[in-house]
């Protein structure tokens, strides 16, 4: 196993990681753009409440992330949480015969409050709004929902979300089986990454990391070398 | 994009049935209750004529017709209701023998259905509906009129999903449940007058939480993506003695809440353990994280049929309007989704501005003709007033079908059909 390698303190305070987000003091700006978001925020006390932390936690996750790597381009917290993300991430998108990767999307992600309760479908939250032409077997054409499992349990944290989100676009988490009970949303891209499994996945660089620090050998090998 | 008129599926949408039965079963006679109906007089109770008129009065609902639900509606049969309401998805079974009252020519039989027709033909009187699907599937206009629900169900999304709905529509509610092995028999009433109150839900923990992921998985086959849900439920294990058990008692639970018996059963859990032969009895208390809406809806009248009715008339309606409108007003329109846009080879989403059947067509792409669906980011069950166009009725705007919206300012919720 690859030993786990400790991520830059710089940006967001001396903790980094999903497990410390709620404790990530937002930036000035972040903190105006959660007020601005804050001032629609309708709905019951615990709904509301709940909006409001799954939206902090998105600007912390900006916030901690590589420059690049995930911004909340708006948000809306009116009815269902909804917000506009751009992720710094590798997507194949269909050109010819061959695919184009493209290194940015701009998922659209609606949080309705009844996911709080009971299970969703996995295409329920995502539509990649950019780039168009999107090949995976997760996405559906022309729509482009993106499909993260058979099924997404209660109150699923939209944190986790984003990341499986980022896993699924790059191919670092990928389904090609189009004979899988579960199905797939585009046989036609399964059968062709089935072809092409040696270009899977689409980059290795994890959610917090950059490029450079996956090519970094780990430290814990450094030391020994 | 050439958004279509009218919603294509409008048909399709699930629905109670009536049960009736031939001609010569219906002609039965009409069993004298007051001959064998105890005079509860003595016990604090009503006059026995007023209290078979609260029962022949009484509208109820069974979510559940297994080896508790089943005798449950048999026995509330018995005191003749106005009406009986029953939803369950399943069939009879082989092993559904062991536990339910039914007999073996009842194999693969809906059990809604052949519950129905048990009520139907012990109070003919009664008007029985049911509905041989999941109550996930149904509107929550199919318990608009319904003054108590009988819950029993293996299922605890259906569990959680009917608390909903009592919850939002004030509706007391009765959950009978058993533990086989531990011969344990509980009967929880909720009686959501306020939506400040406990729901079934507010017990769970990250065990039930956990089961209610497990019970539910999605696969992507159906037609225009529609996701088809697959649903894995664990069988009711149990003796047929423990599930009349349960039956019974819920149904001296509902009787007491009727007829106001005794100290008051509201929002009250009454537990018997056959192993230590133990009775509990205790409070039900509102968990403060608990993730259901606890809110009960404003009930109003609509004033035509909703379709025929703007967004500033649905306010006027409901006292909040018409000018101005609230400014955090959000609609729901029955089981629709509001349409704002579509995303496809346009660089900008076009707009749409339209209610739809979820996964319903559309439109086409205008460049690339490809079919448009009513899903992803720019479709929405709730939507924001601002985004409707308070010009037009909802009939206009796709919803000619529909038939109750559910609307939302501050923290108030109407809920109008």
């Amino acid at each position: 196993m690859e030993p786990v390698r400790s991520i830059p303190e710089e940006r967001g305070g001396p903790k980094r990681g999903l497990a410390s987000l709620a404790e990530v003091k937002l930036t000035p700006e972040r903190a105006a753009k959660l007020e601005r978001a804050l001032a629609t925020n309708a709905g019951t006390l615990t709904w509301r409440r709940r909006k409001r932390r799954e939206l902090e936690e998105l600007l912390a996750l900006e916030q901690i992330a590589p420059p690049g790597r995930f911004e909340v381009a708006a948000a809306d917290l009116h009815s269902d949480l909804c917000a506009v993300l751009e992720l710094g991430v590798a997507v194949p998108c269909r050109a010819g015969d061959d695919i184009a990767v493209v290194e940015r999307a701009i998922l659209g992600l609606r949080y309705p409050e009844e996911a709080l309760r009971r299970p969703l479908p996995g295409a329920a939250f995502f539509q990649i709004l950019m780039p168009r032409a999107v090949w995976l077997p997760s996405v559906r054409w022309p729509e482009q929902p993106l499909c993260l499992g058979t099924s997404l349990g209660p109150a699923i944290r939209v944190r986790a979300l984003v990341l499986m989100a980022y896993g699924a676009l790059s191919m670092q988490t990928v389904q090609v089986d189009e004979t899988d009970s579960a199905g797939v949303f585009n046989t036609e891209a399964a059968l062709w990454w089935q072809r092409n499994l040696d270009r899977v996945p689409l980059s290795r660089t994890p959610f917090l990391a950059t490029d450079d620090d996956v090519r970094k050998p780990p430290r814990a090998i450094r030391r020994t070398t | 994009m050439s958004p279509r008129a009218e919603s294509p599926r409008t048909a399709e949408r699930a629905s109670l049935r009536e049960v009736t039965l031939p001609r010569k079963a219906a002609g039965a006679r009409r069993a004298p209750i007051e001959a064998r109906f105890p005079p509860f007089e003595s016990v604090g109770g009503p006059p026995v004529a007023e209290s078979i008129d609260r029962f022949a009065a009484l509208r109820v609902a069974a979510v559940g017709a297994g080896s508790i639900g089943y005798a449950e509606i048999r026995a509330i049969a018995r005191h003749q209701p106005a009406g009986i309401t029953i939803i369950d998805p399943a069939r009879i079974k082989p092993e559904s023998l062991v536990t339910h009252d039914v007999l073996a020519d009842s194999l693969g039989a809906r059990k809604a259905t052949l519950a129905g027709l048990a009520a139907k033909r012990i109070s003919p009187g009664t008007e029985v509906f049911v509905f041989d699907g999941p109550i996930q599937a149904l509107g929550e206009d199919a318990l608009a009129d319904i003054d108590v629900v009988l819950l029993a169900s293996d299922n605890l999304a259906a569990e959680v999903h009917t608390g909903q709905v009592c919850i939002n529509l004030g509706i007391p509610l009765i959950q009978a449940s058993l533990h086989g092995e531990g011969l344990v028999v509980q009967v929880r009433a909720f009686e959501n007058r306020a939506g400040s109150g406990p729901c079934p839900a507010c017990a769970y923990g990250a065990a039930e939480w956990d089961h209610v992921a497990r019970e539910s998985e999605f696969r992507c086959a159906g037609a225009g993506g529609r996701p088809e849900e697959i649903r894995h439920v664990e069988p009711t294990v149990s003796t047929p003695a423990l599930g009349m058990n349960a039956a019974s008692l819920a149904l001296v639970q509902l009787t007491r809440l009727v007829l106001g018996l005794g100290q008051s059963v509201v929002d009250t859990s009454v537990l018997y353990c056959g192993v230590s032969h133990r009775t509990m009895v205790w409070r039900l208390k509102r968990n403060s994280d608990c993730p259901c809406e606890h809110q009960r809806f404003t009930r109003v009248a609509a004033p035509r049929r909703v379709s025929e009715l703007g967004i500033r008339d649905l306010a006027a309606a409901a006292g909040i309007g018409p000018d101005p409108l609230p400014a955090d007003l959000t609609l729901a329109v029955d089981d629709l989704v509001f349409v704002e846009a579509t995303v496809c080879c346009a660089d900008e989403p076009r707009p749409v501005g339209r209610f739809f059947p979820e996964y319903a067509v559309v439109g086409s792409c205008a460049q690339c003709s490809a079919t448009l669906h009513a899903e992803g980011f720019f479709a929405c069950r709730q939507v924001s007033g601002r985004l409707v166009d308070a010009d037009s009725t909802l009939g206009e705007l796709g919803a000619g079908a529909a038939r109750y919206v559910v609307l939302r300012a501050g923290d108030a919720a109407y809920f109008i059909h």
